[in-house]
């Protein structure tokens, strides 16, 4: 008891926080994170330690936020204000406004994503996973998140692009 | 923005931070599976799994040495082998030699049984010979014996011959055939009469139409009108058949009077059509209102 304990408070932050980005809201987080660890320990004596806990867990908590969405069937992105909040409320390393700004409006531009390649820049780069440990959550081939990954980074890097051309033409 | 400052600040994202009650709740939520249940699912399986390397080495091991052991087995049976055919090897051209004896004692031997064969042919053929030498005595006798049998007929002259026989058998043929020709006559009159208000004929040349030859109007054995059977219709006459007709117009009236009759073989040929052969010796003709009849002699009854 006390271990499982010790392996709630050293995930649950991680976990609520991935669930919290992709749900949108702070209920249904919380909500998903317990459906989470709930799960986790039904599910406890199938963990063979092919991978480590941590994959595990993300995994768990992915199959239990596709169940959730696909009963609420629920829109993809984030309100702007949510952005705003966590840049506001949230030691960040951007120094400046304007660097504030365009990092807002690229967490945007990855909730603009499709599911697959979101998913994969969420477990990636949000939730600090290996490449290998993210295709293990998703259950797909290693090449496969390099490829979502191009593709992800192809789109953000256009968007951005856009963007640079529109303030110039404004100035 | 380039690919590196996008996965920088990517890398960056803002992490939002649990409600505080969050982590009390989950705790509170923790519920382990029993020890008893989660292990029972496996209990049977973690000896097996456990131990199934070294099971399966020491069963590869096992194979190994069966087959090592079977492998020894034979070649000590070879080798065995190997020595025994060495040994009779040595001892090959003396078996040659006891070979060859052994096939000239069976070709001897095989002589000695067709001699035998050739032997009992040689017997069973003289046996033949001194048959065939008393043969021609036999056929001599019998010779005799034939002749002897030959001249018996001859000498009695007076016993029933192959002779008579046929005679009797050709007169008998004769009769049968002139009762035939009286048949042929009575319907050749019945013919004529349906043809003529039922009167019958009272002329033989009348009703030729109705006879398809002149040689059923002569009787076989009368040798003397024999000439006649060879004429036609035409130089046919009346007194020149054999057959004595007392036939008269209204004879169908009357169907036992006599209408011809053969004076050789004593057939009558009555008014209905009938042909009777009688024994003149029981049956007589006699004459009743002008009309012809047979009699029988001892009881004068009408036939």
């Amino acid at each position: 008891m006390g271990a499982a304990s010790e392996l709630v408070t050293l995930f649950y932050q991680r976990i609520f926080a991935y669930l919290r980005r992709l749900s949108g809201n702070d209920e249904d987080a919380a909500d998903l994170t317990q459906k989470t660890f709930a799960r986790t320990w039904q599910a406890l004596a199938s963990y063979q330690k092919r991978s480590s806990f941590s994959t595990w867990l993300h995994g768990i908590a992915h199959h239990v936020y596709l169940d959730w969405r696909r009963k609420r069937n629920v829109g993809d992105a984030q309100s702007d204000e949510w952005w705003e909040a966590q840049s506001d409320h949230s030691p960040t390393p951007f120094e400046t406004t304007a660097e504030r700004e365009l990092a807002q409006q690229l967490y945007r531009w990855v909730d603009e994503l499709d599911e697959e390649k979101k998913q994969t820049v969420h477990l990636h780069y949000y939730q600090n996973l290996s490449l290998n440990e993210t295709a293990e959550v998703l259950g797909v081939a290693a090449s496969t998140i390099k490829y979502r990954l191009r593709e992800a980074l192809a789109f953000l890097r256009s968007r951005s692009e856009a963007e640079s051309r529109a303030e110039r033409r404004i100035v | 923005m380039n690919d590196t400052t996008i996965e920088k600040t990517l890398f960056q994202a803002p992490k939002p931070s649990a409600p505080a009650d969050l982590l009390k709740q989950i705790q509170a939520e923790i519920a382990l599976p029993s020890a008893k249940t989660a292990p029972r699912a496996r209990e049977w399986q973690n000896p097996l799994r456990r131990w199934f390397p070294a099971m399966a080495f020491g069963v590869l091991m096992l194979s190994c040495a069966i087959i090592m052991a079977v492998q020894a087995n034979w070649a000590t049976n070879l080798k065995v082998q190997n020595d025994v055919l060495r040994a009779t090897t040595a001892e090959l051209p003396k078996l040659r030699e006891q070979h060859a004896a052994l096939e000239n004692a069976q070709a001897n031997q095989d002589e000695l049984v067709q001699l035998r064969k050739d032997n009992e042919e040689l017997h069973q053929l003289r046996a033949e010979a001194a048959q065939l030498r008393n043969l021609p005595a036999q056929i001599e006798q019998l010779q005799n014996e034939n002749k002897r049998l030959a001249a018996a007929p001859a000498a009695s002259s007076n016993t029933a011959s192959g002779a008579g026989f046929f005679a009797d058998a050709q007169a008998e043929a004769d009769r049968v055939k002139c009762v035939n020709n009286l048949k042929q006559i009575g319907l050749a009159m019945r013919i004529w009469a349906g043809d003529n208000n039922d009167k019958y004929p009272t002329s033989l040349v009348v009703m030729s139409n109705e006879l398809s030859t002149t040689k059923i109007l002569i009787c076989p054995n009368d040798t003397a009108r024999q000439p006649y059977a060879s004429l036609g219709f035409q130089q046919f006459q009346d007194n020149m058949t054999s057959y004595k007709f007392t036939v008269q117009p209204d004879d169908e009236n009357y169907p036992h009077c006599i209408t011809a009759r053969c004076p050789i073989h004593h057939n009558y040929l009555l008014a209905d059509g009938s042909v009777q052969s009688v024994n003149p010796d029981k049956f007589r003709e006699v004459q009743k209102d002008g009309r012809w009849y047979l009699q029988n002699i001892e009881t004068g009854e009408p036939f």
